[in-house]
């Protein structure tokens, strides 16, 4: 709480708010302290003090740190930077402060704790102008007045200058000022951290109260934008703005999954990797961009893209999303589809903070089902085999076996005398009971982040000094994997001249993962599947001891998958400003990432039952070393002006860019290793395979963007980019991309002020641009032989390399260009209490990448591509934020986010209108299937419904009855066709809508809360054929999976069922069978599975308290702040509860059709922040 | 001044910077050669000819189930009807593409060679070409033949089929071409292809189309005007040029309990073996454990896990004197799988697994029978038999080569035996078979196993053939095949150029051995005590489309692209 000085200092970025606001708390709760204790303390409290050699600033520290004094003083007005030497003993403050401040100007009063400096030239209480004699007396007048805030609470410390001189004073503990000699038509300017600085004309006032407004938080903000800054109050394209505070104390892996749900359309979605430790996300902005091509956005740290999974997040200072065409027109073809513009910390001038952050997390397996018993797996499963008339799975002595080991009456997990003779053949001898994913899995995990920094410095030389450290365990309970991250970063910022200033900024990453190989032939997010299809009944030891399933054996002993990347970069920056508000940046930046990555399959022995050895590993044992390398270069200058001529404000930026990526890959193998325990290619004794893989691509271009408004009242911005890239034949590579916006701030009109009160803000936004996408594969014009290495067949003992036939080439490809449309309205009301802001937009994305139309089976491979396709994305964002100060003790805010959007085809060549292709008119997502009748009780129904043999001849009761759409009493899909659908028609649409943000918080005293939900309004998903947290029952025990959670005892079962889960009519789901096609019959895609995996999660939690300093004083801590957070603690779903919906859902493309992938933690965490 | 002149200098030198860099957009490929680059040299043909010796993936034994030879647990949807037009794919034209894509470009390489040099590459992409084709012939019947690359606007695209005998000539011509090219050299059978494979595959394709046409002829997949016996023909020209060179031969060791057995089962490589044309080698090493080299022949299972040989294959084995089960004495009856195996032809019990013999041979040398598997048959998924008969073909006992996924057996694609078969089928239909024709063919498959010959002259009437309306030599010759051949993969294809799906399928069911054998059984048993596993899901028998399901359907989507392309029978 040292710094309740009463500084200039920078505005106040939003996220400035909860440290302020506290500070701000601490002062008034100081003053409320003097106000009832008189001044006692200031004649009781006796110091110390013996500093040799010291500043001013240092010894006043010094006094704040062994008492309850505070300084307050507007820097600038006392000299700070004077050394001198002090050596007092047991004085009282006023003594101390004769000696510290003789022969100085600085004058000084005592308020009990609250003492307040200021110049001699400023005398105190009458404001008496004495240095400056070029006012007249005769203009000479007094004015005084009283300073509140909000809650009309008196406001001391206030800063009140004469605008344009020095003279100024402070309002004293009641809030009250005093200034007389000022000059006529003088304005008097009342500022005070936290709060808006108001001018005021005195005119022939003498008495002038004053209520000071909390700052107005984000209309004075300054945002990243392309290639510079811009006061978000000038914004006129769509950029959303988040502050590094906003996203600090996460206990989180990766930037990614800090950024998740806190701004509408930002999408971040889990991959096939689920939560593995280490794994990435995937990025959109606004949804699907492209059917063919590649949507991500451009994301740029400190503007250069880099690989955003390996930056710490604790350095981030703020981060900007470019969301429309005229925000990121700039970068031409490099962001077609929006901008993530990360800064990170930089230097301040002032004193040298050492700062340490840690995150300590204790992490719980999240949305991982149980498994039923054993008995009941044993009975449904012969149930399926019985409906199809099959033998039973297990019989009736082994199911008895089950229900004795339940009983612990049987020990033995399977039957001696008839033991698995192979691997996989534990899953049917065995008569255990396991609960199998809470046996390969441990329920607590912990992680750790640690970050230390330096920031400092002074006028010429700013610096950030970051160290970081994330270390993050995995959930298996048998084996392990790791993912380790060290961070360093070191921002240096020099003014050479006062025309020229450099700036030098490094950023290393290192990352290490470390996983195990995976199963046999097939890699390890398979494992997720196989955690749930290894039935309960699988023996986990054989009788001598050993370790009998397979899957067990699997992970605690496959080779491992270990990867180490470093990641270095460097940017070196000048800027120029030879002349006042010209200015030159050119920028050099360079990113080498140098990538590791060793496999070392080997075979993994499993005792079998029978005594032998099985193998559920490799073959051999080998070792796989590889390389890979990409280094980017990226030049640029930009150039800019900006001039305001009265109400005019002009700016004009050019700039040139050029960027350039290589990457190279270099792979060795060695088989047959000496032994598995020095795995190198060197140890091997087999065969040695090598192979490479080289590409490279360059992008340059030159674009420009021009700013005007008038008095920020009528805003205007114009820009555009002329880009090349590599990636297109040279005739058509190069495209031009403009885009135009507008502004207009109506609440700036004087026709304004009646509703001011009510509507302080409002501004309406426009804008138009298009942009080109080259975010496609490399060399598409250029018709190769791809020549591999290592035939799949066994040539004369020996794989020899073979040459691939390449495709049909779409020679005049050229990019996609995204055109968008978006209206905003920014608005605020009740004094910037509640604020909105609204955006729409329409995205079209045109010569989008199609083939030139289906074509016959006859040309024996895909169609290529050409730019003759079309798409167009609409939808909205909204942000809607109440933030209110209640006292001065409590300020609280929410805010809630939403998002939506959807796409539809507007040209695809599809001429026969195929359904299960892209067509005119589809919507993106979009489901087709059968409505759903409703299962069929009775024999003489299925004989009397319509004809459903085209998909399966035969029907009986617990099966499906479809709906005969178009009533030619045939249930069929028809030919597939837009014309001909059959029976099918649009049930559903899996596109994520309404994605749903929500945050909210307040501070109370040393106590702060945050919060923040996210989640989905709508999603349509229906479940796959043989996912086992849905369907959980397949046509083998091979794919089955029986948890609890997901409805799969929820069945039909015949009014006479005998077995133990007895009858069930009025089942959900339909009858299963033991074959495949009769499994599918009753699962075709229909709307009675249709669900809707809207969710709402508690995705962060924090509670944070900041100790007193007077404790933290004690161990030379200028602050401390202990603070609890959780993640993903509470989900509200509507699917069952055995799929996790950002699992299920958000993992596109889905890796295997299980619905299984590397569970997400429920985390609570504890840490600290400690600034020195 | 002095700042205005840095400044200045700064500007210049960027634009220099970016002035210099003109070409700095022009990449190409660091890792690729482009297309004009390709096909200059022989070993340029060879290394593109590379990539089709994967379509041979072949060799798994079981590969009979979904005929009426062996079953899995669940009915076969093709042998049931059930196969549905909405699930039909389209005929995957992606390897005439690329082959074609060799015969529009490898002529480059005469400016650099001669044809000599390269003349094998030539013959090997006719024999792939005929592969190709032949396998599409199979699933589609009549499609679309073309000799080069076609382009995205080639009209060609929009061609109807062309009609199969014309597709049939074009392979068996791609054939002869093929034979004329490639090396006449024996080889290990396990390099590059040479001539005797190509003519191995031209009798298969021979006799294919002429039994098709023959058997077809009149129904809606026969053809208008079909020349049965100028395929015969050919077949028998084909398999006499093989059975002529002397390369080739039965294998035998004079052991005749043992050599077919270990032909299939404990051979470790066929580099050297008289009867292998064609095999595909394993190596783990060089495989690496991808998916393309996992072998696990018979499932690589001890336990049957629901795979089982039907009775209708188990009673077509004659007995040791030559005669059917049905009139001879020597037959013991259904009573137990060992007594039904006495006095049979050796093949039996080198193919079916009889309680008495070895079922896993340990390392240490002692031996486990299959008595252990017989006693737990049926009581529970890994020990499901439906049928009863377990397999033994290509089943090596030996635990050491019980390497679940890893085999190492080598996998026979093209065998002598085969020829042989081929050679007396076609003689057969042509109906000039002499006894000679015989002894050259199916007796020495016969002494192989020491077999009684078959004597054209006295063939025993089996009131059970299957084909009543035929010669006797064509069902004893057609019995041989069945047994010889038995789980190598020829009976689907057989079935449906013999059309001979009313006899063996339509409303049929297949049979297991008697029941009582079994301490436990979970499955139906028919009046007469067998297995009769599919009784409660085909009760009334298999519902095989006579009118459709010898061919595959065309995909909807298909038809609906290309206007001109008609349906297969029975699909529309």
């Amino acid at each position: 709480m040292k710094k309740i000085r009463i500084t200039r200092g920078k505005i106040p970025s939003f996220g400035n708010k909860c440290i302020r606001i506290m500070k701000l708390t601490l002062l008034f709760l100081t003053i409320g302290l003097l106000q009832v204790s008189g001044s006692v303390y200031s004649q009781n409290t006796k110091l110390t003090l013996k500093v040799r050699d010291s500043k001013v600033s240092e010894i006043l520290d010094a006094i704040e740190n062994q008492s309850e004094f505070r300084f307050a003083y507007s820097p600038g007005y006392i000299d700070l930077e004077r050394i001198l030497s002090v050596d007092v003993k047991e004085k009282t403050l006023e003594q101390c402060l004769q000696i510290i401040f003789n022969e100085t100007d600085v004058k000084y009063e005592i308020l009990d704790r609250h003492i307040l400096l200021f110049p001699d030239a400023m005398d105190r209480g009458s404001g008496n102008m004495v240095a400056h004699s070029h006012f007249e007396i005769s203009q000479q007048r007094t004015v005084s007045g009283k300073v509140t805030d909000q809650v009309d609470q008196p406001l001391p410390g206030v800063s009140i200058i004469v605008k344009g001189t020095i003279q100024g004073t402070v309002s004293n503990a009641d809030g009250e000022y005093s200034l007389s000699n000022i000059p006529d038509n003088a304005i008097l300017v009342f500022s005070f951290v936290g709060m808006r600085t108001q001018e005021l004309e005195v005119g022939d006032q003498t008495s002038l109260n004053v209520k000071m407004e909390e700052e107005t938080i984000g209309l004075e903000e300054v945002v990243a934008i392309g290639y510079g800054t811009m006061k978000k109050a000038n914004l006129t394209g769509s950029v959303a703005a988040v502050s590094g505070e906003e996203i600090e104390n996460r206990s989180l892996p990766n930037v990614g999954e800090v950024l998740r749900g806190v701004s509408p359309n930002l999408n971040i979605n889990l991959t096939g990797y689920g939560g593995e430790p280490g794994s990435s996300r995937s990025w959109n902005i606004r949804g699907i961009g492209s059917i063919t091509g590649n949507y991500s956005p451009l994301i740029l740290v400190d503007g250069v893209e880099t690989n955003i999974n390996q930056l710490d997040p604790q350095d981030i200072e703020s981060v900007s999303i470019l969301k429309d065409a005229s925000a990121s027109a700039i970068y031409g073809s490099r962001a077609p589809f929006g901008v993530v513009l990360i800064t990170t910390k930089t230097g301040t001038e002032g004193e040298i903070h050492l700062e340490y952050n840690n995150n300590l997390s204790f992490d719980r397996l999240l949305g991982v089902s149980h498994m039923y018993n054993s008995v009941i797996y044993a009975t449904a499963l012969n149930q399926v085999a019985a409906n199809s008339g099959s033998a039973p799975v297990f019989s009736d002595t082994q199911i008895e076996r089950m229900k004795e080991f339940m009983a612990g009456t049987l020990k033995e997990e399977y039957d001696p005398n008839r033991p698995a003779h192979s691997i996989w053949q534990t899953r049917q001898t065995g008569n255990a009971n396991y609960d199998w994913p809470y046996e390969y899995l441990k329920n607590f995990k912990f992680d750790q982040a640690h970050n230390v920094n330096i920031r400092g410095g002074d006028e010429r030389n700013k610096y950030y000094i970051s160290l970081g450290y994330y270390d993050e365990d995995g959930f298996y309970a048998v084996g392990y994997d790791d993912y380790r991250r060290y961070n360093a970063l070191a921002n240096f910022t020099t003014k050479i001249t006062d025309w020229l200033k450099a700036d030098f900024n490094t950023k290393y990453a290192n990352s290490h993962t470390d996983h195990p190989l995976g199963i046999t032939t097939v890699e390890r997010r398979y494992f997720w599947t196989n955690f749930y299809i290894f039935g309960p009944n699988v023996a986990k030891y054989n009788l001598d001891g050993s370790y009998s399933n397979p899957m067990y054996r699997s992970i605690e002993s496959s080779g491992r998958d270990i990867t180490n990347t470093n990641d270095f970069l460097i940017s070196l920056k000048t800027e120029l400003e030879p002349i006042k508000d010209w200015k030159t940046n050119i920028s050099f930046n360079y990113n080498f990432i140098g990538r590791n990555t060793t496999v070392n399959p080997k075979p993994i022995p499993v005792v079998l039952q029978d005594g032998n050895i099985g193998n559920v590993g490799k073959p051999n044992t080998a070792y796989e070393d590889n390389f890979d390398n990409s280094t980017y270069a990226l030049f640029n200058v930009v150039t800019s002006y900006e001039k305001n001529m009265g109400n005019h404000y002009f700016k004009a930026l050019a700039g040139y860019e050029q960027e350039k990526k290589f990457y190279t890959w270099l792979y060795a193998r060695g088989d047959n290793l000496i032994t598995e325990e020095v795995p190198s290619i060197s140890t091997s004794l087999g065969t040695k395979t090598v192979d490479d893989t080289k590409w490279e691509w360059a992008t340059q271009g030159i674009f420009g963007r021009l700013n005007y408004n008038y008095k920020e009242k009528y805003l205007l911005e114009f820009s555009a980019r002329y880009n090349g890239s590599s990636r297109f034949a040279p005739k058509i590579r190069w495209g031009f991309f403009p885009s135009g916006s507008a502004g207009y701030q109506i609440s700036k009109e004087n026709f304004w002020q009646p509703i001011e009160s009510y509507i302080n803000n409002l501004k309406i936004r426009a804008s138009y641009g298009s942009l080109g996408n080259q975010n496609v594969a490399n060399y598409l014009y250029i018709p190769v032989i791809n020549v591999v290495n290592e035939t799949p067949y066994i040539i004369g003992g020996e794989r020899p390399v073979y040459a691939q036939t390449p495709g049909i080439l779409g020679a005049d490809l050229t990019w996609e260009t995204i055109t968008t449309l978006n209206f905003g309205i920014d608005a605020g009301f009740l004094k910037n209490r509640l604020t909105l802001s609204f955006d729409q937009f329409i995205r079209k994305t045109s010569n989008m990448f199609g083939p030139q139309g289906t074509l016959p089976y006859t040309l024996g491979t895909g169609t290529p591509k050409a730019n003759n396709a079309e798409m167009e994305t609409k939808g909205f964002e909204l942000i809607l934020g109440w933030k209110d100060r209640l006292s001065n003790d409590f300020t609280y805010d929410v805010q809630f986010n939403l998002g939506d959007y959807h796409s539809t085809i507007l040209k695809y060549k599809n001429d026969n209108g195929i359904i299960s292709d892209w067509y005119v008119g589809k919507q993106v997502g979009e489901i087709w299937g059968y409505v759903t009748e409703g299962i069929i009780q009775t024999q003489a129904q299925a004989d009397q419904m319509p004809d459903q043999t085209a998909i399966y001849p035969n029907w009986g009761p617990g099966d499906i009855q479809y709906k005969d759409i178009n009533g030619d009493g045939k249930i069929t899909s028809g030919a597939g066709t837009l014309t001909d659908h059959g029976d099918k028609k649009i049930i559903g649409n899996s596109t994520p809508r309404y994605n749903i943000g929500i945050s909210g918080g307040f501070n109370w005293k040393s106590i702060d809360f945050n919060m923040q939900w996210m989640g989905l309004g709508r999603h349509d998903w229906f479940p796959p054929v043989y996912s086992g947290t849905f369907w959980g029952l397949s046509y083998t025990y091979l794919n089955t999976a029986i948890l609890k959670g997901s409805p799969v005892l929820d069945y039909w079962r015949p009014a006479d069922e005998t077995n133990m889960l007895g009858p069930n009519t009025d089942a959900y789901l339909p009858k299963p069978y033991g074959n495949n096609n009769a499994l599918r019959k009753n699962r075709e895609t229909q709307s009675k599975y249709l669900l809707n995996a809207a969710y709402l999660r508690l995705k962060h939690v924090q509670l944070g308290y900041t100790l007193p300093s007077s404790i933290t004083k004690l161990i030379f801590i200028q602050t401390a702040r202990v603070f609890i957070t959780g993640e993903n603690l509470i989900t509200i779903q509507n699917i069952p509860r055995s799929i996790d919906p950002e699992q299920a859902i958000d993992i596109s493309g889905s890796y295997t059709s299980q619905g299984a992938y590397y569970p997400m933690a429920k985390t609570v965490s504890i840490g600290v922040n400690l600034t020195f | 001044m002095k700042k205005l002149n840095n400044i200045i200098s700064i500007f210049v030198l960027i634009l220099m910077f970016s002035g210099c860099n003109k070409d700095f957009l022009d990449l190409n490929p660091l890792d690729k050669v482009g297309e004009t680059d390709f096909f200059k040299s022989p070993n340029d043909l060879k290394i593109y000819l590379n990539q089709f010796y994967n379509f041979y993936v072949s060799g798994e034994y079981g590969s009979d189930i979904g005929t009426d030879n062996a079953i899995y647990k669940t009915v076969s949807t093709w042998l049931d009807g059930q196969n549905t037009l909405d699930e039909a794919g389209s005929p995957d034209f992606g390897p005439v593409r690329r082959i074609n894509y060799f015969f529009d470009n490898y002529k480059s390489v005469e400016a650099n060679a001669n044809f000599s040099e390269y003349k094998q590459y030539v013959g090997e992409a006719y024999f792939f070409k005929a592969s190709i084709y032949f396998n599409l012939l199979q699933n589609y019947g009549n499609i679309q033949w073309y000799n080069s690359v076609l382009s995205t606007d080639s009209p060609e695209l929009y061609n109807n089929r062309d009609p199969r005998n014309i597709l049939a000539d074009n392979i068996i011509a791609c054939l002869d071409t093929a034979a004329l090219y490639l090396t006449a050299d024996r080889t290990d059978g396990a390099s590059r292809l040479n001539k005797w494979m190509a003519l191995h595959l031209q009798s298969s394709v021979a006799l294919y189309e002429g039994t098709w046409e023959k058997y077809h002829n009149g129904d809606p997949f026969g053809v208008s005007n079909p020349q049965p016996d100028k395929y015969f023909n050919k077949a028998v020209e084909a398999a006499t040029a093989i059975i002529n060179s002397d390369l080739y031969d039965i294998y035998s060791t004079g052991k005749p309990t043992e050599d077919y057995y270990d032909l299939f089962a404990t051979l470790r490589t066929y580099a050297q073996n008289s009867e292998v044309l064609f095999w595909k080698e394993y190596n783990n090493e060089l495989g690496k454990g991808e998916t393309v080299f996992r072998r696990q022949r018979n499932y690589g299972q001890f336990t049957p896990y629901d795979h089982t040989f039907t009775k209708e294959l188990a009673d077509a084995y004659l007995c040791t004197d030559g005669q059917p089960i049905s009139v001879s004495p020597q037959f013991k009856g259904y009573g137990s799988l060992i007594l039904e195996a006495q006095n049979r032809d050796p093949r039996f019990y080198q193919t079916i697994s009889v309680p008495d013999q070895p079922w896993i041979i340990h390392a240490d040398g002692s031996i486990t029978y299959f008595t252990e598997l017989y006693d737990n048959l049926n009581t529970g998924e890994a020990y499901n038999a439906s049928c009863g008969y377990c397999m033994r073909k290509g089943y090596d006992a030996r635990e050491i080569y019980h390497v679940p996924q890893y085999g190492e057996e080598p996998g026979i694609i093209f065998r002598y035996g085969a020829v042989l078969l081929n050679f007396a089928e076609a003689k057969a239909e042509l109906g000039s078979i002499t006894q000679a024709d015989l002894d050259l063919s199916i007796n020495k498959l016969r002494d192989r196993v020491a077999m009684p010959h078959l004597e054209l002259s006295n063939i025993t009437t089996d009131p059970n053939w299957d084909f009543p309306i035929l010669s006797p030599v064509i069902n004893e010759i057609r019995r041989e095949r069945r047994v010889e051949l038995a789980s190598e993969g020829f009976r689907h294809m057989d079935i449906c150029r013999w059309a001979a799906a009313d006899e063996l399928i339509v409303g049929k069911r297949p049979k297991g051995f008697k029941a009582s054998q079994l301490a436990n059984n979970p499955f139906s048993v028919d009046a007469n005590g067998f297995l009769d596993p599919y009784a409660y899901e085909v009760p009334s028998g298999y519902g095989f489309h006579i009118g459709r399901d010898y061919l595959n359907a065309i995909s909807k989507s298909a038809l609906v692209l290309n206007p001109n392309l008609t349906q297969n029978p029975g699909w529309e």
